[in-house]
């Protein structure tokens, strides 16, 4: 288990240095823009999009 | 929210500074390439001269859509404006798509410049300070062990994708029950 998790990682690492290698950032920029930055930015922007058309969905609904 | 505010900074504003960054990114790496000494003396490698190719090639890509984003948000706010009633936020808004981008364009070739010479000390430190976290999360902060491994994993690669499926399906859902309401009230009106 414990190799195949390892294996995974390193998968997922070699990944990222193929990309930061193709789009010119360091390993560093390249996994703080993709995991640190986009990541987060896409799971608050869904979450704000679902909780805008929740509030909306209240609103025809009260207004009826 | 009035749909000038929100094409000015959702569909304008926003996205536009993203691809200014990644502009600034891959200009500044084209003009180190580009001041290689290796050009003038026409020594330069195979592997030198397909890279500059490459960054070349996104140079050209990235600038053709932030020119073409910028002049279509312009003419969007000019448009919006038009039915707007007040004077002030009229100018500002047409008087802001005009003269940002003529100081971000001639900003531009220093901020590259500064950019590709300088290592970006904010983003290692943001880095540095996740990997913390997940080596404590971990359990052994300061080490790179299984425990580590699997934070990683876990979070990066697993919860947080899976809550970005989940928000969008929530989304996507509540979007479609809402058209179906919407147009369900109308149709009880007529």
């Amino acid at each position: 288990m414990s190799d195949l998790i390892k294996t995974f990682f390193f998968e997922c690492v070699e990944i990222m240095r193929f990309l930061s290698a193709y789009t010119f950032f360091t390993y560093k920029e390249i996994n703080t823009i993709v995991f640190l930055l986009i990541e987060p930015s896409l799971v608050i922007l869904f979450f704000l999009l679902w909780r805008y058309e929740k509030r909306k969905y209240y609103k025809i609904r009260n207004s009826n | 929210m009035s749909n000038l505010k929100k094409q000015f900074w959702f569909y304008g504003v926003i996205p536009i500074l993203i691809l200014y960054f990644f502009a600034l990114h891959f200009w500044g790496q084209n003009l180190t390439l580009s001041f290689n000494d290796c050009l003038p003396n026409r020594s330069c490698t195979d592997f030198f001269l397909k890279e500059l190719d490459r960054s070349q090639n996104f140079v050209y890509i990235i600038s053709i859509s932030i020119f073409s984003w910028t002049i279509w948000n312009s003419y969007k706010v000019f448009q919006l404006s038009k039915m707007n009633q007040n004077k002030k936020i009229k100018i500002i808004s047409r008087v802001s798509v005009i003269i940002c981008p003529l100081i971000a364009i001639i900003l531009f070739p220093f901020l590259a410049l500064e950019l590709a010479r300088t290592p970006s000390y904010l983003m290692n430190f943001y880095y540095d300070l996740w990997v913390y976290i997940l080596q404590t999360l971990g359990g052994s902060p300061g080490k790179f062990g299984m425990g580590y491994y699997i934070a990683n994993i876990m979070l990066f690669v697993i919860i947080k994708p899976l809550l970005i499926i989940i928000f969008f399906w929530l989304w996507i859902k509540q979007r479609k029950q809402n058209i179906l309401i919407q147009s369900e009230l109308k149709l009880e009106d007529q």
